[in-house]
């Protein structure tokens, strides 16, 4: 699958047919490609295992592909030159807990403005914003391990804001949260790409909230491969191609194809005004 | 295994539980939570320094004494101070009461079987132990009246190395997380144990459990390392210096704390 954008966009991520297998001789991914314009929200759908979590590893440069190629706004992304071109990428990693390392929420704020250099005035700024953005104030001085799962996830984008990345990569962004916390943490999401056109790439295997989080789609299957690309509609309505795939079309597409529809609905607000009509 | 296990959880739940008194005390409002840390530090482990060579247990009662009225002082639950500062004495104690026997000297007591516990041996249990016991007074009471964050920062601020801070405090931030995990891999092994098992499989199950944990602490571990890199971490940890001022009630103190060090030199330091 190679990239299919117009040489008008502005590229900010590209993954050329990339593989990478562990040490252990697992395989992580096996030549995965992905194409994402600046500012564009892009999800990787994919069941468990299928190397989402390896793939966004290998855009942030943490890992080194065995074959293929990572660019990052046009610059291939090698060993040397990880570090600074790190500067541009944001990663929160699917579990909160292995990205809040410092003793309070403040020292984890402050930990990426501090490794970059950043004057402790403008990083003083900086974290008064995303306190207030994600409302962290009651638990600046608190240590990570004391806070809940939806304030820890909070703290862990506002830890990778902190030196604010242009690209956003979110692993499992919704994992292990209540319907509450899920819905603020999307807003928040959709909030910085749409506010600071931050480019928004996420993993996720729950079909219900690709529609919120994504305007195209990659599917990336079993065998460890992006097998798919296209948009919201194209991808969560092509039943076949999500179960080849270990995923499931979400609830509404499943109804409407039962109810005889052909244009299903992916929203609440598309079903009712579908049923309406 | 249920022995182990019970005795395991109950260690666990008791550990996660004098973090929460000893975080819940330090937020008091008591007269050692309102110095600085960086005073609190120097001054407390100079104290502690002169302590541990002195050679005069009226020096150290003295200290006990201090120890206990500063824990009143700072609203520290005497109860749970003692509870903390007593154990470490006591283990001290038991270590070294074979000198109280073996020591040469003037009988004190003559026991049957030709032992006789003698002054000097005695002096030498007694001495040692009160050190201990009052070194344990003073580190408890910094530890319990300063937040573990204001520590490393003070630790940072007095250019104690980066390495070593950096190593404290993701001990301390991951320490909780590994008990939690602990916790839970015993629970899980105890809601999927059906028998009585005899205690060479009992051993055997607790070593595998041990190695299951150290798996996930190793697997825990790379995930830190690589969100550290992710976020910007090369081989040296930069941070923020915190410079608050000193209070004149923090010059106070260290002064306090310098003028009790000098008198513990000059009458329980054999020079």
């Amino acid at each position: 699958m190679s990239c299919k954008l117009d040489k008008s966009d502005m590229v900010a991520v590209e993954a050329h047919e990339v593989s990478y297998r562990y040490p252990d001789g697992t395989v992580g991914v096996r030549r995965a490609s992905i194409c994402v314009r600046s500012g564009e929200r892009v999800v990787i759908l994919g069941p468990n295992g299928s190397g989402k979590s390896t793939l966004l590893m290998l855009l942030d440069g943490l890992l080194q592909p065995e074959s293929g190629y990572v660019k990052i706004f046009g610059v291939r992304l090698t060993k040397r030159n990880a570090r600074m071109l790190r500067r541009n990428i944001g990663y929160v990693f699917q579990d909160a807990d292995d990205m809040l390392f410092c003793a309070t929420v403040r020292e984890d704020l402050e930990y990426g403005p501090a490794q970059l250099d950043i004057p402790r005035e403008e990083a003083l700024e900086r974290i008064k914003e995303l306190t207030e953005l994600f409302s962290l104030d009651e638990v600046l001085e608190k240590p990570p391990f004391r806070l809940s799962g939806g304030e820890k996830k909070r703290a862990a984008i506002a830890a990778v804001l902190s030196v604010r990345p242009r690209i956003l990569l979110v692993d499992e962004p919704t994992a292990n949260m209540d319907a509450e916390s899920k819905n603020t943490l999307i807003s928040f999401l959709n909030f910085l790409n749409a506010e600071h056109k931050i480019t928004l790439i996420t993993t996720t295997q729950d079909v219900e909230i690709a529609p919120q989080l994504a305007t195209r789609i990659y599917i990336m299957g079993r065998n460890k491969e992006t097998v798919a690309e296209g948009s919201v509609k194209e991808m969560l309505t092509d039943e076949k191609l999500l179960e080849a795939n270990g995923l499931e079309a979400p609830c509404i597409v499943r109804l409407f194809k039962k109810l005889g529809y052909k244009n299903c609905p992916l929203t609440i607000e598309e079903a009712f005004s579908a049923l309406s009509k | 295994m249920r022995e182990i296990l019970e005795a395991s959880l109950k260690e666990i739940t008791k550990l996660l539980r004098d973090f929460l008194v000893t975080e819940s005390i330090a937020s008091q409002k008591g007269v050692l939570q309102s110095i600085d840390a960086r005073v609190k530090l120097v001054s407390l482990f100079i104290l502690v320094f002169f302590v541990a060579i002195s050679d005069s247990p009226p020096i150290s009662f003295f200290i006990i004494f201090l120890s206990f009225l500063l824990a009143v002082l700072s609203k520290i639950p005497l109860r749970a101070y003692a509870a903390r500062v007593t154990l470490i004495p006591a283990f001290s104690f038991v270590v070294v009461l074979p000198w109280a026997f073996l020591t040469e000297g003037a009988p004190l007591l003559n026991l049957p079987l030709g032992l006789k516990i003698t002054h000097e041996g005695m002096f030498y249990v007694t001495n040692f132990t009160a050190r201990v016991f009052a070194c344990v007074s003073l580190l408890v009471l910094l530890i319990l009246t300063t937040r573990f964050s204001s520590l490393l920062s003070a630790m940072r601020a007095l250019r104690l190395p980066s390495g070593f801070v950096s190593v404290l405090a993701i001990a301390y931030r991951y320490m909780f997380l590994f008990l939690n995990e602990v916790y839970r891999l015993l629970v899980a092994r105890e809601s999927r144990t059906f028998k009585h098992e005899k205690l060479r499989k009992t051993w055997r199950l607790g070593g595998e459990t041990l190695g299951v944990f150290f798996l996930r602490a190793l697997e825990r571990g790379e995930r830190v390392h690589l969100a550290a890199v992710a976020r910007g971490y090369s081989a040296e940890v930069k941070t923020y210096t915190r410079e608050t001022q000193l209070k004149p009630k923090d010059f106070l103190f260290l002064l306090l704390s310098l003028l009790l060090s000098a008198t513990v030199i000059l009458h329980g330091v054999r020079i």
